[in-house]
């Protein structure tokens, strides 16, 4: 078995005395797609967090390619993050800035890992730019004057400009219009199959997990109730919180 | 190095007839001086002091005066210029309140100046190691624009997080194919901080390259110092595939036929006219040339 | 060789206070290659579960179900998650009623997302009758039979040992019906093991091996 993208063992992350997660372990090989659902206040946030090297965990380990993330701080933490952690978020304003251009929004992780060419910047931005299916000649336009959808393929695009090693989705269609949810899971899949990145997914919709994840796991109260191939969970599931959540859906 | 050698060596103030040497107290200088010590230490690191209240509005140049009042000593001569002029309205009470309440000499000629208090330019006289700049300085963060919480610019600092600033850049390429800093452009200290060249134009900033004299900035209303010590590497941030560009003017100095200085404009004789920003260069070489 | 002992199966409804409904009570059953064996039975007899414990989409409670793959012999009830998904990239195909499909990707995509070219995606829907027209269009848009048709080319695409069909001929019509099931034909002469239910049993000569019909989890009686 090759080194996982991404490894978590016995996380655990208390807020004070509230605790965010308890006790999570699952590992992402390249390639592979892990969904997490559950409800709010779940975890799944918590654990997302700690992947995405936003939070410390109280105790347990994150690895990412086989290194310890606890060991990496400061200025190498961020350049992990820039660099080998692609995160799209259901907020665009939490991850872009939406006063600069969708280019520039691309570019800063490019910026932030220490490319000083111009051209070359550029060249990598608008590849992955056109990859997204962004409308071209608005490049150089301020992402406050793109749509919902438009956002999200920005950040999709922010998140796969470094090829890094591991993607994380955090409700990435929620709020979306139906039409537009379809395109971008559409996008999803097809850039995830292409580059073979490691992708964690968290959301609350079955769909949107049925029809990208490979493994699932289900949280509730900040703990893993149940775990295996999506169609299994899904289908035959035998946690009663996961038999709650599957038959609250209105259709799978 | 003796601009440097007197910041470390320059002595307590001396009481004249009831009133404090140099304005500030002993324990202001006291203050200010350590700070600018540890801002010389870690050239480009903005340095937080303890401002005081001046006899002039925040904004104005209290933060240039406190500085030079800090470190000025009896056998300094001090020049004070405001746009390159030194008889602004602004340039000359300040030099007042400096020499009135020291008694040292002053001059135009920034070759025979010891002490420089400056806003928006560098003399354009060779400065020597004997030279101390002190820039009154509006905005002191390159950061400031970008990320307004003081905690976290400082961990920015820290860490040398500067994709913001080159994000910046970018843009400025992107959408207008150069940058749009015409002032204050941000310059790398030593493969370190990136600072604000603050308030001066890009055309004097390569003067800041391993200059001899040394350069304090000190920002009044922000309550902060930085400084760029003699003989150090002063880099404007550029892509490796874009030249650093200068302002260039198509016409010599109206006055003085200067092909070499930075230039503004001006009404000579009626008619708008570029001429040097440098004022006092600008006469004397006007003087030299002789009466036409 | 796909080999069955003692397979059971039941459902644990928490929902409703754990009650337990036995689905399979004790199933032995072998499929060798280039066998075709059709399950019989009443609705809720069983059948559907049968198939979906051998793909894994339920979980076994007893028993076993040993398949042989190019790694060894595998018991699909007790296989770690990440086995499982590649032995259904690669020997294990099933194909149901219902295509679960991206709702925006061409049918000829869909089928070369299995690991092949485009051609060769095209050539395999064209075979199975679907209108060339139609290749390049997302099969949300498609008639139920339409729709089948991909979702055959799906588990064809590659090379299985065993395939597991549940109803796949009954939104079709008697053409394509026809052509789907000379389709399967050439696939059980070159090896693959089918394990079906039909709606309706087809008739053609020498494609079923063995017929078996189950009843209340079980295997009550066989037919040859």
């Amino acid at each position: 078995m090759t080194t996982p993208a991404l490894e978590v063992r016995e996380l655990t992350v208390r807020y004070g005395g509230t605790l965010g997660c308890a006790d999570i372990s699952f590992d992402v090989q390249p390639g592979e797609v892990l969904g997490i659902v559950g409800e709010s206040g779940s975890g799944k946030s918590t654990v997302l967090g700690c992947c995405g090297l936003d939070l410390q965990p109280t105790a347990g380990v994150v690895r990412l390619s086989g290194r310890d993330t606890a060991a990496v701080v400061g200025a190498q933490r961020r350049r992990l993050r820039n660099q080998d952690i692609g995160i799209v978020r259901q907020a665009a304003h939490e991850e872009l800035r939406l006063g600069i251009s969708a280019g520039g929004n691309i570019a800063e992780r490019l910026l932030a890992t220490g490319h000083r060419g111009f051209q070359a910047i550029r060249a990598r931005v608008d590849r992955v730019y056109h990859e997204v299916e962004l409308p071209a000649g608005r490049m150089d336009a301020a992402v406050a004057t793109f749509s919902g959808g438009m956002r999200q393929r920005v950040q999709i695009a922010r998140a796969l400009v470094s090829e890094p090693a591991v993607l994380l989705l955090d409700e990435p269609t929620t709020g979306l219009d139906v039409s537009v949810q379809a395109r971008i899971l559409d996008l999803i899949r097809r850039l995830q199959r292409q580059t073979g990145v490691a992708m964690v997914i968290v959301s609350h919709d079955l769909a949107v997990i049925r029809m990208l994840a490979d493994r699932l796991l289900v949280m509730r109260q900040g703990r893993v109730v149940e775990a295996g191939v999506t169609d299994r969970v899904l289908s035959d599931p035998r946690h009663p919180y996961t038999q709650l959540l599957v038959s609250s859906q209105l259709e799978v | 190095m003796s601009a440097l050698s007197d910041l470390l060596h320059r002595a307590e103030p001396i009481h004249i007839s009831g009133y404090l040497w140099a304005y500030l107290d002993a324990a202001s200088k006291r203050e200010i001086r350590r700070a600018l010590l540890k801002a010389v230490c870690i050239p480009g690191h903005i340095t937080p002091f303890a401002s005081r209240e001046m006899p002039v509005a925040r904004g104005w140049g209290s933060g240039g005066l406190q500085v030079t009042l800090a470190t000025i000593v009896a056998s300094d001569t001090v020049k004070v210029i405001d746009q390159g002029d030194d008889e602004s309205l602004n340039a000359r009470t300040m030099r007042a309140l400096i020499a009135d309440s020291t008694g040292v000499e002053t001059a135009t000629d920034a070759r025979a100046a010891t002490l420089i208090q400056t806003r928006h330019r560098i003399p354009e006289d060779d400065l020597d190691d004997r030279t101390v700049l002190v820039f009154q300085v509006p905005i002191s963060d390159p950061l400031r624009e970008f990320e307004q919480r003081p905690t976290a610019a400082r961990r920015m600092h820290a860490e040398r997080d500067y994709a913001v600033i080159w994000l910046g850049l970018y843009e400025d390429h992107a959408r207008f194919s150069r940058s749009r800093f015409s002032h204050s452009y941000p310059c790398e200290v030593e493969g370190g901080y990136i600072i604000s060249t603050t308030p001066i134009p890009r055309f004097d900033v390569p003067r800041l390259h391993q200059a001899p004299f040394l350069s304090l900035f000190g920002a009044g209303r922000e309550a902060a110092v930085y400084a760029i010590p003699p003989y150090t590497d002063v880099t404007p941030i550029t892509f490796t595939d874009r030249e650093f560009e200068i302002e260039s003017f198509d016409t010599p100095c109206a006055k003085c036929g200067a092909e070499d200085s930075y230039l503004t404009e001006e009404i000579v004789n009626g008619r708008r006219a570029a001429v040097c920003s440098d004022t006092a260069r600008c006469r004397r070489r006007q003087a030299e040339k002789g009466p036409r | 060789m796909l080999r069955i002992r003692g397979l059971t199966k039941s459902f644990t409804d928490h929902l409703r206070g754990g009650t337990i409904r036995p689905v399979l009570r004790g199933i032995d059953l072998d499929v060798a290659p280039g066998q075709c064996v059709v399950l019989t039975g009443a609705s809720g007899s069983g059948k559907s579960s049968l198939l979906r414990c051998i793909y894994g989409t339920y979980a076994a409670d007893t028993g076993s179900i040993h398949l042989d793959t190019p790694d060894g012999t595998v018991d699909l009830a007790r296989v770690p998650d990440r086995d499982l998904i590649r032995i259904r990239r690669g020997q294990l195909g099933m194909v149901t009623q219902f295509l679960s499909a991206p709702p925006r990707v061409s049918a000829r995509d869909l089928v070369a997302e299995q690991g092949i070219t485009l051609e060769h995606s095209t050539g395999l829907l064209t075979e199975l009758g679907l209108d060339p027209a139609l290749h390049a269009l997302a099969p949300s848009t498609f008639s139920g039979g339409e729709r089948q048709l991909v979702n055959i080319a799906i588990a064809l695409a590659r090379p299985r040992s065993v395939l597991l069909l549940d109803e796949i001929t009954a939104s079709l019509d008697h053409n394509r019906r026809a052509t789907v099931l000379r389709v399967l034909a050439e696939r059980k002469n070159s090896g693959t093991a089918l394990l079906a239910i039909f709606h309706e049993l087809p008739d053609e000569p020498g494609f079923i091996d063995e017929v078996l019909r189950l009843d209340g989890g079980r295997v009550v009686e066989a037919v040859a």
